[in-house]
């Protein structure tokens, strides 16, 4: 069989599901301030398409992580790259959930034949020299505008993310008693996770007694609650399940992907930062894989803070709505647990690359490549992406093997 | 939480869009958005005046009972470089209003005991801020001090 790979960058209709080729993640355990997002981009594309050694030419697509200020590198990174003829080409922006989005859309776009081969990349460099986390681009504007936004300066709300995940772990600590000290037991696992991973920034193993004795940002939340800042970026390569079997590395199957948006009416009745839509989007993308939670055997859980792998481990149903508190705190995350978790160290102590650091992981991972911290017998990942704040969310099925439907994100 | 400390909080700009609801604020009265067409209520939000209801557009200012409940909120220990330092820690949260709808995240004041808790009633009050305009808070009443908390 002719794989559209070998032949054309168009890959025909009725195509296999979507497969993950290549992989390119940047040397983000050192900060970098010599290079723009544009750049590091380019450098992740290098590396991804060097992974499947597949040139430059057979690119038919590239989607591009809207990042936070949405200017820095969009549409324009075809031309930067040199890329011609592209048959599809997007930016697309659901923050943090966007890889999940991103890796449907492409998964699409394979099967229907309408790109064989597709480059997704997150890229971003907020950090600048010599200032701190603070001062980066995903700091604090300077000065806030008239009206309602000079308002919520008056209060000293200035956009803080942390802010705003602070609320919403402070209603789950009062309907289910949360602790922090449940939540600090993310953060540990985590840290011994990454203790692991070369690619990690911050190495140093941590206790549950280091993490309740780092400062306080926005309560529940302290310093080891909150992710880092990195400029880095990460890129996949997608081709169809057929051609990534003539392709070097490991095909990892995209088995399923879903998205779950609840909304947030500000109104009496939803509970918004309790249940995500972590809930559809688990649901949906298990339904298309054909597997259940009980066949997962890593997780890649989305974690600009510790409360969010909480809240979704809870929404995804592997222990009760309220239960997740407890859950963790045996340390069933961590090396050696139960359930292995952000085996990379995510974002808390791995790298920040928003949904392309549990999506890397996962690659990693489902190619049975990841060295000391290997999750034996690795077959199903989940990858989960979560965006706004809490607002929207992701959910892929990353598969050693091919499974049965072999349709992908159709599923 | 220092309720002297208000006062030297940066005041907003009041625009076009904002005025009535900080004119309002300088009679000690609290207004929130109601649609003209389905009668729900909106808190104010910059830039948009459709009712996200029924769609009718043209949301107009209603005065709200200032009462309401906490739904959450979160103490934060730091200002940003170009805010003023003695302002932290300071109490940020979201409120349930009797309206039926929830504020967007504002400024809470602890009752006079210092009290604050998730599901604590609490009423708005107006205090003057640096340049002298009035601003609305929520300020836990003094009557729940005890009550069940968080």
């Amino acid at each position: 069989m002719t794989s559209g790979v070998a032949t054309a960058r168009s890959g025909g209709v009725g195509a296999s599901g979507a497969a993950i080729v290549g992989l390119g993640v940047t040397d983000m355990t050192r900060h970098r301030y010599d290079v723009t997002a544009l750049d590091l981009a380019a450098e992740a594309i290098k590396l991804a398409m060097d992974d499947c050694q597949l040139p430059k030419t057979r690119l038919g697509g590239l989607l591009v992580n809207g990042n936070m200020m949405s200017s820095e590198v969009r549409n324009d990174l075809q031309d930067a790259l040199g890329l011609t003829d592209l048959t599809l080409l997007n930016t697309m922006s659901a923050g943090g959930a966007t890889a999940g989005s991103m890796v449907q859309y492409a998964s699409f776009a394979i099967e229907r034949g309408l790109a064989s081969v597709v480059a997704l990349v997150f890229a971003d460099a907020p950090l600048r020299k010599g200032t701190g986390v603070a001062d980066s681009r995903y700091g604090i504007p300077k000065g806030a505008g008239p009206g309602f936004e000079g308002l919520a300066r008056t209060y000293g709300d200035r956009g803080q993310a942390s802010i705003r995940y602070a609320l919403a772990a402070s209603r789950h600590m009062h309907l289910f008693g949360t602790t922090s000290e449940q939540l600090g037991a993310i953060a540990v696992a985590q840290r011994g996770w990454a203790a692991l991973n070369p690619w990690a920034q911050m190495r140093e193993p941590i206790t549950l007694e280091d993490h309740q004795a780092s400062r306080m940002i926005a309560e529940p939340f302290r310093l080891l609650d909150c992710c880092l800042t990195s400029n880095g970026a990460v890129a996949v390569i997608m081709a169809s399940a057929d051609a990534a079997k003539d392709l070097p590395q490991p095909p990892v199957f995209v088995r399923g992907v879903g998205q779950g948006h609840p909304g947030d009416p500000g109104r009496t009745g939803r509970d918004f930062g309790i249940h995500t839509g972590a809930v559809q989007a688990g649901k949906e993308a298990l339904r298309q894989a054909e597997i259940g939670l009980e066949d997962v055997d890593a997780l890649q859980i989305y974690d600009s803070f510790t409360y969010t792998v909480l809240t979704t481990l809870e929404d995804y149903g592997f222990c009760a709505k309220g239960e997740g508190g407890p859950f963790v705190a045996d340390g069933r995350l961590g090396v050696g647990g139960s359930l292995p978790c952000n085996t990379g160290g995510g974002q808390l102590s791995g790298y920040y690359a928003w949904g392309f650091t549990p999506l890397s992981e996962g690659v990693v991972q489902a190619r049975g490549g990841a060295g000391e911290r290997q999750v034996p017998n690795c077959d199903h990942v989940m990858v989960s992406g979560s965006g706004g704040f809490l607002n929207y969310h992701s959910t892929i099925i990353l598969s050693r093997t091919e499974g049965s439907g072999a349709r992908g994100a159709s599923g | 939480m220092n309720e002297e400390r208000l006062v030297q909080r940066p005041s907003p700009t009041p625009d076009l869009e904002s005025q009535p609801f900080f004119d309002a604020a300088s009679r000690s009265e609290l207004l929130v958005r109601a649609c003209p067409a389905c009668g729900a209520f909106a808190w104010p939000v910059a830039g948009f005046a459709t009712c996200q209801v029924c769609w009718a557009h043209g949301l107009e200012w209603t005065r709200a009972s200032g009462l309401g409940v906490i739904h959450s909120f979160t103490r934060v220990h730091s200002v940003p470089k170009d805010d003023d330092p003695a302002w932290a820690p300071f109490l940020l949260g979201v409120v349930e209003l009797r309206e039926g709808i929830r504020t967007q995240i504002i400024g809470l004041l602890p009752a006079d005991d210092g009290h604050v808790a998730v599901g604590d009633p609490v009423e708005v009050v107006f205090h003057p801020t640096r340049e002298g305009v009035i601003v609305p808070w929520f300020k836990v009443t003094s009557l729940t001090a005890g009550s069940v908390g968080a």
